[in-house]
């Protein structure tokens, strides 16, 4: 599925002490909700950092909006990003953000945000501080202050992470909502460990393991790319030479295989399905990381 | 001992350290040097070193425990999962007071040797090593009383200047013969007693505060 | 230059703590407005007594470290705005206030000296210090928040180096500037010169150091915790 990006990402390289990211291509497709997957300390958040202009010191190239623009003001006004950590200062109150978001931002509407503050029940008391919010409202109010600007892309570093699955739920609803107002001009990547709460709504996967991306494609198509086979213990040794990744019981074995590798499975009694986005991303992750199992 | 120790070193910085324990005692020997072989400095220096470590241990107090008596500080949630934790943060309170008074005595003991050797200035125990010891250990701990309650560097550099500003002040009246020496320890003393006892407590109970929510 | 200034007023409000930072900032004026004149006085017997200047440099140290926290911000740092408030803003801000800490020294300085003609001279010794140091913490102000360490041990040589000069200052200066009224308006138009290249060089230096990180020593430690 061919289609135009709205971030291309060349040569991308920043070092750290024991770590570096180094990618050599990233491609976001334009229209779709993209979800960055990876385990801890894959790169994620930097790599997100550098997307967003949160970081500067790095090499390599990173175009946006169908490849014509580098980062620039008139950039990162189109940009909608939410982030852990230090997004909000710990004293600010709700008020204040909506303030500083006004000057920060020129589309940034007022009016907006206060109908999302109370669509998403923010808690909006003037002198409420943010540093008083739990976790799962301060989420809540990140994403009021970018849906209350006019954006086309949101950049959003594990947004699903401090909700409660209500508002999972409803996160993925807004995520749609968004790309639907914007037919087809209007983009949102994600970085998240709820794979499972949000595959619904993920169109487009990246997989990233130690500062490196080991895996991209839409997910229909990742879903022809790998399947699920479960078989008996008997074939399991056989089977684990060709699986990309296996677990094994004293019943049986269940495995993520590439489909170009199913008929080296002829002969075993097995049953084949196809896989959820978290079944890949898992078999995808454990087959490059450095954990031990 | 040894485990205070530990506890004291666990709150302090590789940074921290190397500043306080290397970069401040060689920077006053040097400035001893200076002042007695290249200036000749026939008076004594005893009252800049002074000033110098008064500074300097207000300002580094920043990276040390700085904020510790914030409104809103670190909670220190590791520490009260255990049943020692308040103990160590105690501990640590307690063997920074120890360690200014050592490193205080140390560094002027050099520098009074130093004049009395190359200087050939005739040192008084009371008025070149007592009184300074006293004056560094309680106005320090009275500034860093007040600035642990705010964590910011640039507080605890106004702070070290005015405290400093205030020894000097003292000195020069001493030197004018406006107050004697002994008058001088004996109101160090008490402030340090008072400031050293209150640097502890104010500190442990802001820390056990942190149990509760009001 | 004055739409950065506005900028950076409006976003001092946004500031970690303003109570403190403000506070200090004031104590820091009134000790500046009380030394100025004493010292003018004092330097005949007291000639290391430090001048009024360095509590106004003071003064905006405090107001820029209350601006420069709202940068800890990533939704800051993700702003069209970014660039503009990590170079031009604080660059507009800290010269504004830099230049009325001057103006009261001048102000101060002079205002003695009408009484006490014969303090003219440590007068302009004083102008000297105060342009100099102040010139000094611009540059400081544009290296401290990237690279604290290197900038505050440079900043503390260059400060030692200019008070221990200051005491001996009294020379050259007549030397250069002369005497009398005349003298006191060569080292006010020489000193506000002098601060006006140094902020062009604050400037110069934010921009070489935009892209860096921000430094975790040169924030308090609520925010450090952020970083």
């Amino acid at each position: 599925m061919e289609s135009k990006s709205v971030m291309k990402a060349v040569n991308l390289k920043k070092k750290f002490k024991g770590f570096e990211l180094s990618i050599p291509e990233l491609h976001i497709p334009k229209g779709y909700a993209t979800a960055l997957i990876g385990e801890n300390g894959a790169g994620k958040t930097t790599l997100l950092n550098l997307l967003t202009g949160i970081r500067l010191d790095y090499e390599g190239e990173i175009l946006y909006f169908d490849g014509q623009e580098k980062l620039s003001g008139s950039v990162q006004e189109r940009i909608g990003y939410t982030g852990p950590g230090s997004y909000f200062l710990p004293h600010w109150t709700v008020g204040q953000v909506e303030e500083i978001s006004e000057v920060l931002f020129d589309g940034f509407h007022r009016d907006r945000f206060q109908a999302v503050c109370e669509e998403l029940n923010i808690p909006t008391g003037v002198t409420k501080d943010v540093k008083k919010l739990s976790d799962g409202n301060r989420m809540k109010l990140m994403l009021a202050a970018v849906l209350a600007r006019d954006t086309d892309l949101l950049i959003l570093d594990e947004p699903a992470s401090p909700l409660d699955p209500l508002m999972r739920d409803k996160l993925c609803d807004i995520i749609r909502e968004y790309l639907e107002q914007g037919n087809g001009e209007r983009s949102v990547f994600f970085s998240t460990h709820n794979i499972a709460d949000m595959e619904n709504v993920t169109d487009y996967a990246v997989i990233m393991e130690n500062g490196t991306i080991v895996e991209q494609g839409f997910v229909e198509d990742l879903k022809e790319k790998y399947v699920s086979v479960k078989g008996e213990a008997a074939d399991a040794e056989r089977a684990e030479k060709i699986l990309y990744t296996m677990n094994r019981s004293a019943y049986g074995f269940e495995g993520i295989c590439l489909s170009e590798n199913m008929d080296k499975l002829a002969g075993m009694d097995i049953c084949v399905e196809t896989p959820t986005l978290f079944q890949i991303s898992v078999a995808v992750m454990k087959a490059n990381t450095s954990l031990k199992f | 001992m040894k485990r205070s120790i530990k506890s004291y070193l666990v709150f302090t910085s590789r940074a921290y350290r190397l500043f306080l324990y290397l970069g401040v005692p060689l920077f006053c020997i040097g400035m001893e040097l200076i002042m007695v072989i290249l200036m000749k400095m026939r008076t004594s220096g005893i009252m800049s070193i002074l000033c110098t470590l008064i500074f300097a241990e207000v300002v580094s107090d920043t990276w040390f425990l700085g904020g510790i008596q914030e409104k809103h500080a670190e909670k220190m949630d590791y520490l009260k999962t255990s049943a020692r934790g308040m103990s160590v943060v105690k501990s640590a309170l307690a063997l920074d007071l120890m360690r200014r008074s050592v490193m205080t005595t140390g560094i002027f003991g050099v520098c009074c040797l130093l004049e009395a050797g190359l200087a050939r200035r005739q040192i008084s125990i009371r008025a070149d090593l007592v009184m300074p010891l006293l004056a560094v250990f309680s106005l320090s701990t009275a500034a860093v009383l007040i600035t642990r309650f705010f964590s910011y560097f640039y507080i605890n550099v106004l702070a070290g200047y005015l405290v400093s500003a205030a020894a000097a002040v003292c000195c020069v009246l001493l030197s004018m013969g406006v107050v004697s020496v002994n008058t001088l320890i004996a109101i160090y003393a008490g402030l340090g007693t008072a400031a050293g006892i209150l640097a502890v407590w104010v500190a442990m109970k802001k820390v056990e505060g942190g149990y509760y929510d009001k | 230059m004055i739409s950065d200034l506005k900028m950076g007023f409006k976003i001092l409000k946004f500031g970690h703590g303003r109570i403190v930072n403000l506070a200090g900032s004031m104590i820091a004026i009134l000790l500046g407005v009380f030394m100025c004149g004493i010292s003018v006085v004092l330097s005949g017997s007291f000639p290391s007594t430090l001048p009024g200047g360095y509590f106004f440099m003071m003064a905006e140290v405090f107001v820029i470290q209350l601006y420069y926290s709202v940068n800890i911000s990533n939704m800051v740092q993700a702003s069209p705005a970014k660039k503009r408030l990590m170079t031009s803003v604080p660059t507009a801000l800290s010269t504004f206030c830099i230049l009325m800490g001057y103006g009261v020294t001048l102000l101060c300085t002079g205002v003695v000296s009408c009484f006490r003609p014969e303090m003219l001279k440590a007068a302009c010794m004083q102008i000297v210090f105060t342009a100099g140091v102040m010139g000094v913490v611009l540059i400081y102000s544009g290296v401290v928040y990237k690279y604290f360490v290197v900038g505050t041990v440079l900043f503390f040589a260059a400060f030692l180096s200019f008070y221990a000069g200051y005491s001996h200052s009294e020379a050259w200066i007549s030397g250069i500037f002369g005497s009398g009224w005349k003298a006191f308006g060569l080292t006010a138009v020489s000193g506000l010169a002098l601060i006006l290249i140094c902020s062009f060089l604050e400037y110069l230096l934010f921009l070489a150091f935009y892209k860096a990180p921000m430094a975790k020593m040169a924030q308090n430690v609520s925010l450090r915790r952020q970083l």
